[in-house]
C-alpha cells in the first residue's frame, strides 16, 4: 500500500512537471530547456523503473512532495509576475525544483538507478551553478546540494562507519564545505556564468557552427550582412537585427547577467537567413590575422563599425616596451598662435660610431638627472613616409644596420636625425637605445627649466590676458622651475576636454581651448601647455610624432601597430644641461614609466594582493572559511574519498577484494598517526591494531589474495569479512586515537 | 560463525589428513617437553623441511629429552652419539674389520645409519670427528675406504650443545653449522609448567622408551616432506627473502652473510611454517618468524648481538604488500 502511494506520488509528480513545463511551452517558446531537462529525467526514470524490483519508499513520496510545492512556486512566481515578463528566475526555479523532484525520488531507491541518476544530478547541478548567480536562487541550490551530501554520507558511512568524529559534526560540516565551494563557484563564475549553458541556449537558424553560411562573429567575415535592415532571426550585437519583437531567452540572460564570452566557434553558431547574406570577398585575410579581437560586450549602435586597419594602414610596427613615444618633427618656432619649423640643416649629422659596431650614437647628447633605465626597440617602417628616422626622446644610439654610413644621415634639427634619401623605404628596420625619465627624481634634480623671465609673464609670445587670468594663481604659487612647469601642465591636463580628432579653428586657439572650454586634442593641449610655458620664458618646443600604445600590441606577433591615429604631440622643456624633458599633459597619455626597483616591485605586489582581497571580501572570507573547513576535516574528507572507492572496487571483484580493504584500512589508520612500519607485516600489524577484537578471519583472507593467488569463497562471503573488517578498524582506530589524545593530555 | 567456519575450511580442505597428523606429532612433542609450544613448533617445521637442528641451551632444559621423543615420535630408527674428545670419525660413520670367516674387510655401520641421530655435546668433539658429520648431514651418504654408502631418506640430526662450558670444546666451523637448517633454544620453563612438570613426575619412577608411541613412520614423514616441499612462495615473498640474504651479506656486523644453500634452507623452513599453520602458501610473516633460529646459526655474528642483528636485517627490508 505504502509502495503504491510512492508510485502514485511519483507519476502524478512527473504528470504536474510535464504540465507545468508544457504551459510555458505554450505561453512562449522559451522553456524548451525546461520541458526537455525534465522530460529528460520523466523518461530516465521510466526505463529504468522496472529493472529495478525496490519501490519508492515512504520518504520519497514526502521528497516528491516537496518537489511540488517548489514547481507549484515556481508556477506562481511566473503566473503572477506584475510585469507579465518571463523572469530567468522562473525558469531556474522551475527547473530546479524539476531535478529536486527527481534527484529526491533516486534517494530512495537501492540499486544502480540511484548512481545514474545521482550523476544526473551531479551534472545538472553543475550546470546550474555555473549559470547562475543570484542568491535567491543559491539558496535553492544550496539545499539541493545539502540533501545530496548528506544522503551521500549516510550511504557511504552505512555498515563501516568513518574514522574520527561523529555525530553530525562532521557532517555539517562536509554540507558546508560543498555549499561554501559552489558558492564560491558561483562568485567566480560572474564573468562566465553562461558559458556552460551555452549550449543549452537555441539558436537563430541559418546554419550550424560546422556550417560555411554561418558568420564567423559579428560584422565580420566573408559573409556580411547586406544593408542597413538586414535582420537577423537571432540575438546579434545591436538590436536592430533582432526580428522578433518579443525578448528572446539570451535576452533575458543578457539583460540579467551581461553579455556572456564565447569562442570563436560558439560566435559561429549565430546563423543568419540566407536571403539576407551576401558574400563579400576579401576580406579573409583579415578574419585569419591572428589576435584579431572580438567586441563581447553589448554595444550600442556604432553605424557603420569603425575598422581601424582598413581606414589606417599601419605607419610603423613597435617591438619594445610600451608606451613609446617616436619624435618626427620638433616645432620650435611660436607666433603666440601657431607652432612652426625651424627648418632642416642639409649637413652631415654629429654621429659618431664605435670601430666593428653598428651602433651610431649622437654626440652632443647631453645627459639628464631624470634618466633612468634604459629601453631597446626595433622599429619597422611600413607606410609612413617619411626622410625623418622616427626615434625616443633620450635616445643614446641607434643602430640603422651595417650597411649605414655617416654620409647616410644628415642633422635634421631640434635633435632629429634624418637621412639623406627623399625618405624611408618601407620596411627599414632600425633599433633605437633611449632612457627612460623617471620624474620622481625631478624634485631633486640640479637640472631644472630655466626662465628667462623668472617664471614671470613675458611681452613675446603674447598670451591672451583671459588665459593669463586663468593662470594667475598657478603660476604666482610656484617659484620658477619644475614645480612651476609640473604646476601649469596638471592645470591644462586637469581642466582641458580631450577629443581626438578635434579642430579649434579660431585665430586665438590657447583661449579658446582653455578659456572658451572647447574640445581639444593632443596638439591642442601640448600646444596650448608649451605656449604658457613659451610666455613664462622657458625655452619648450613643441613635438609631434607617434604614440605606440599598449593596447595596440598584436599578441601574436608580440608587435606593436602604430598607424595614423596614432599620430601625438607633447611637447619638451629645455633643461638648464641642455638636455631635452618630454612633458605630456594630453589626458590618456603618459609617458613611459621605469621599471621599478625589485622592492617597490614587491611592495607593489603586496598592494595589490591587499587591495584586491578588500575588494572581495566575501568571496576571499568563504575561501578561508572552505579551506579552513577542509583543513579540519582533511581525515574525514580523504576517509570518504577511500571509502567511495572502496565501494566501488567492491562490486567489482571478490579477488582483489581483500587486498584493498587492507590498503583502506592501513590509510585510515596511517591518517590517525598509526602507520605500519614498513618492516612490519600487515597480519601481525593488524592484529595489533584489532587487539582484542578477533580479525583471524580477515587476515587470513588478506593473505590468500595477496600471497596464495586468490580467494575461493563465495564473493559474498568475502564482501561480508572485509566489510566487518572495515568496521571493527573503524572501532579499532578511533579507540588507538582516543588513546593517544589521552596520552598526549 | 558461518563465516569463520568458512575461512577454516578454505584452509585446509586440502591437506587436512597432514594438519592432523602434524598435530599428533605436537602433542606428542608437547607431552613431553611441557609449556614450549613454539619450540616444538620450530623442531617440527626443521623436520617437515628436511633441516637439521641444533639445539643450545644450558645442561637440564630437555635437549636430550625433546630430541629423544622427536625420535620415538617419528618412528624410524634412533641413535645416540655422546660426543667426547676422544671420539673418532668412524665412531660414527662406521668403519670396516676384516672378516676371518670370509677373508674380507665388512663395513660396520656407525651410528649415523639411523632415521634420527642424537649427537649430544657435539663441541666436545674434536674439529675431525666433527667433520665427519659434514657429508652425512649434507648429501645424506658417507664414505668409508672409497665405498659411498646411502643414509635413510629421513636422515635427520638433532645435536646439542652447551653454550656455558667452553673448557675443553671446539666450536662448530661455520661449514657445519651451515648445515644445520636452525639453531634454538629451548629456555626455562614457567613457574606453572614447572610445578605441573613435578607434578607429572610423581609416581613416574622409570619410563622405558618402549612406552614412546610413534605418531610417524619415515615414510609418512617423507610424504609431508615432499607436501611441504610443494607449498607455494609468491614471487613478492621470493624477492623479499633475496632482499634479506642480501641484507645479511651487507650489514657491516655480520662477518659471514647467508649463503646460497642457507638461503634455500630458509626458504623451506619458511614452507614447512606456513604448512603448519594450515596455509599452502608461505607469508611474509612465516619468513620473519624463521629469521632468528634459521640466521642465528648461520651468521658469523657474536652470538650475544645475534639477536639485535637480525632484527635489525628485518627492520631494513620493506614488506611486500599487495
Amino acid at each position: 500500500m505504502r509502495d503504491e502511494r510512492g508510485l502514485r506520488s511519483w507519476a502524478l509528480s512527473i504528470m504536474v512537471t510535464c504540465a507545468a513545463s508544457g504551459i510555458e511551452l505554450a505561453r512562449d517558446q522559451t522553456y524548451l530547456k525546461v520541458l526537455s531537462t525534465s522530460a529528460l529525467f520523466a523518461i530516465a526514470a521510466i526505463i529504468f523503473f522496472p529493472l529495478t524490483n525496490k519501490r519508492p519508499a515512504r520518504w520519497s513520496r514526502n521528497f516528491t512532495i516537496a518537489g511540488m510545492v517548489a514547481a507549484g512556486i515556481g508556477l506562481w512566481l511566473h503566473l503572477y509576475e506584475p510585469s507579465g515578463r518571463i523572469s530567468t528566475i522562473d525558469v531556474l526555479l522551475l527547473g530546479a525544483a524539476g531535478k529536486l523532484m527527481f534527484v529526491m525520488l533516486s534517494f530512495s531507491w537501492v540499486g544502480r538507478i540511484e548512481w545514474l541518476l545521482a550523476a544526473l544530478t551531479a551534472f545538472t547541478i553543475t550546470v546550474s551553478t555555473s549559470s547562475v548567480e543570484n542568491w535567491d536562487v543559491l539558496i535553492i541550490i544550496a539545499v539541493y546540494l545539502s540533501a545530496s551530501v548528506t544522503w551521500t554520507i549516510s550511504r557511504l558511512q552505512r555498515d563501516v562507519g568513518f574514522v574520527g568524529l561523529g555525530g553530525w559534526l562532521w557532517r555539517a560540516s562536509a554540507v558546508l564545505v560543498v555549499v561554501a565551494g559552489s558558492m564560491l563557484g558561483l562568485a567566480g563564475a560572474s564573468t562566465n556564468q553562461l558559458d556552460t549553458s551555452w549550449g543549452f541556449m537555441r539558436t537563430s537558424g541559418g546554419g550550424d557552427e560546422a556550417s560555411d553560411s554561418a558568420r564567423r562573429g559579428v560584422g565580420q567575415g566573408r559573409d556580411e550582412v547586406a544593408g542597413a535592415d538586414a535582420a537577423s532571426a537571432g540575438y546579434d550585437q545591436t538590436d536592430r537585427f533582432t526580428e522578433s519583437a518579443k525578448d528572446a531567452l539570451y535576452d533575458l540572460w543578457v539583460e540579467s547577467y551581461g553579455e556572456p564570452s564565447k569562442s570563436e566557434d560558439q560566435q559561429r553558431m549565430i546563423g543568419l537567413k540566407q536571403s539576407e547574406v551576401r558574400i563579400v570577398q576579401g576580406s579573409d585575410r583579415q578574419d585569419l590575422r591572428s589576435g584579431r579581437k572580438f567586441e563581447m560586450r553589448r554595444q550600442p549602435p556604432r553605424g557603420n563599425p569603425s575598422d581601424k586597419e582598413t581606414k589606417h594602414p599601419a605607419l610603423l610596427f613597435v617591438d619594445g616596451r610600451a608606451p613609446l613615444y617616436l619624435r618626427l618633427r620638433t616645432l620650435e618656432i611660436f607666433d603666440g598662435q601657431a607652432w612652426h619649423e625651424s627648418g632642416s640643416v642639409d649637413i652631415p649629422a654629429s654621429l659618431t660610431v664605435l670601430k666593428n659596431d653598428t651602433w651610431w650614437s649622437l654626440i652632443d647628447h647631453p645627459d639628464c638627472d631624470a634618466f633612468s633605465d634604459r629601453n631597446v626597440h626595433q622599429i619597422k617602417l611600413a607606410s609612413l613616409d617619411t626622410a625623418v628616422i622616427p626615434m625616443p626622446p633620450a635616445t643614446r644610439r641607434f643602430n640603422f644596420g651595417r650597411n649605414a654610413k655617416l654620409e647616410f644621415f644628415r642633422e635634421q634639427g631640434g635633435g632629429l636625425v634624418g637621412t639623406r634619401r627623399q625618405s624611408l623605404p618601407a620596411g627599414s628596420v632600425w633599433q633605437t637605445d633611449s632612457h627612460t625619465f623617471d620624474l620622481n627624481r625631478l624634485d631633486q634634480s640640479r637640472q631644472v627649466p630655466v626662465s628667462s623671465s623668472a617664471g614671470r609673464w613675458v611681452a613675446e609670445p603674447s598670451i591672451s590676458l583671459g588665459v593669463r587670468m586663468l593662470l594667475e594663481s598657478t603660476v604666482n604659487d610656484h617659484s620658477a622651475g619644475w614645480r612651476q612647469v609640473t604646476a601649469v601642465a596638471n592645470y591644462v591636463r586637469a581642466n582641458g576636454q580631450f577629443q581626438h580628432d578635434a579642430s579649434i579653428d579660431t585665430p586665438d586657439p590657447i583661449h579658446t581651448f582653455l578659456v572658451d572650454r572647447s574640445a581639444g586634442s593632443s596638439a591642442h593641449f601640448a600646444g596650448a601647455t608649451a605656449g604658457i610655458l613659451r610666455s613664462l620664458g622657458y625655452r619648450v618646443r613643441l613635438i609631434s610624432g607617434l604614440y605606440a600604445d599598449e593596447k595596440d600590441r598584436d599578441p601574436g606577433t608580440d608587435q606593436i601597430r602604430v598607424s595614423a591615429d596614432d599620430l601625438h604631440f607633447w611637447l619638451e622643456v629645455r633643461l638648464n644641461s641642455g638636455a631635452w624633458m618630454p612633458i605630456e599633459v594630453t589626458p590618456g597619455h603618459e609617458l613611459p614609466r621605469p621599471r621599478p626597483s625589485l622592492m617597490a616591485a614587491i611592495g607593489d605586489s603586496l598592494l595589490t594582493i591587499i587591495r584586491t582581497i578588500w575588494q572581495h571580501k566575501i568571496i576571499m572570507g568563504l575561501m578561508l572559511a572552505s579551506a579552513s573547513v577542509f583543513y579540519f576535516n582533511r581525515f574525514i574528507l580523504a576517509d570518504m574519498v577511500d571509502l567511495a572507492m572502496w565501494r566501488l572496487r567492491s562490486r567489482r571483484s571478490a579477488d582483489q577484494l581483500p587486498c584493498s580493504t587492507m590498503r583502506l584500512i592501513e590509510r585510515r589508520a596511517a591518517r590517525r598517526g598509526n602507520a605500519r612500519p614498513p618492516h612490519e607485516t600487515r597480519a601481525s600489524w593488524i592484529r595489533q591494531l584489532f587487539n582484542p577484537l578477533p580479525i583471524a578471519d580477515f587476515a587470513r583472507l588478506y593473505d590468500s589474495a595477496a600471497y596464495g593467488g586468490g580467494v575461493q569463497l563465495h564473493a559474498d562471503v568475502v564482501r561480508v569479512i572485509c566489510r566487518s573488517a572495515i568496521s571493527k578498524s573503524t572501532a579499532a582506530i578511533a579507540a588507538s586515537l582516543a588513546s593517544i589524545r589521552k596520552d598526549t593530555e | 560463525m558461518t563465516v569463520s567456519l568458512a575461512v577454516q575450511t578454505l584452509a585446509t580442505a586440502d591437506h587436512r589428513p597432514a594438519i592432523e597428523v602434524v598435530g599428533r606429532l605436537r602433542r606428542s612433542l608437547n607431552a613431553e617437553l611441557i609449556g614450549k609450544e613454539d619450540v616444538v613448533d620450530r623442531v617440527i617445521a626443521s623436520v617437515l623441511a628436511r633441516g637439521h637442528l641444533l639445539l643450545e641451551d644450558l645442561p637440564g632444559l630437555g635437549k636430550t629429552t625433546l630430541a629423544k621423543a622427536l625420535a620415538h615420535a617419528i618412528g624410524g630408527e634412533f641413535k645416540r652419539v655422546q660426543c667426547t674428545p676422544d671420539l673418532l670419525p668412524g665412531d660414527i660413520t662406521g668403519f670396516s674389520v676384516f672378516n676371518q670367516k670370509t677373508r674380507e674387510f665388512e663395513f660396520i655401520p656407525g651410528p649415523v645409519f639411523s632415521d634420527v641421530l642424537l649427537v649430544d655435546e657435539i663441541n666436545r668433539a674434536t674439529p675431525r670427528t666433527q667433520s665427519a658429520l659434514l657429508e652425512a648431514m649434507a648429501e645424506r651418504q658417507v664414505t668409508v675406504d672409497n665405498q659411498h654408502h646411502r643414509l635413510p631418506e629421513s636422515f635427520f640430526v638433532i645435536a646439542t650443545q652447551n653454550p656455558v662450558d667452553h673448557h675443553g670444546t671446539h666450536p662448530l666451523p661455520e661449514a657445519q653449522l651451515d648445515r644445520f637448517a636452525m639453531k634454538l633454544s629451548i629456555g626455562y620453563p614457567d613457574a606453572t609448567h614447572e610445578a605441573a612438570m613435578l607434578e607429572a613426575a610423581i609416581g613416574d619412577c622409570c619410563r622405558a622408551p618402549s612406552q614412546f608411541t610413534p605418531v610417524l613412520t619415515p615414510h609418512l614423514l617423507h610424504t609431508l616432506q615432499q607436501d611441504v616441499a610443494a607449498v607455494a612462495v609468491h614471487p613478492s615473498i621470493r624477492d623479499y627473502l633475496v632482499k634479506l640474504a642480501r641484507a645479511t651479506r651487507s650489514h657491516p656486523k655480520v662477518v659471514l652473510g647467508v649463503s646460497p644453500r642457507g638461503l634455500l634452507v630458509w626458504q623451506r623452513v619458511a614452507q614447512a611454517w606456513a604448512f603448519l599453520a594450515g596455509r599452502k602458501f608461505v607469508t611474509p610473516d612465516d619468513v620473519q618468524e624463521t629469521a632468528r633460529p634459521v640466521l642465528s646459526v648461520r651468521l658469523g655474528v657474536n652470538p650475544r648481538e645475534s639477536e639485535t642483528i637480525i632484527d635489525d636485517i628485518l627492520r631494513s627490508i620493506s614488506v611486500p604488500v599487495a
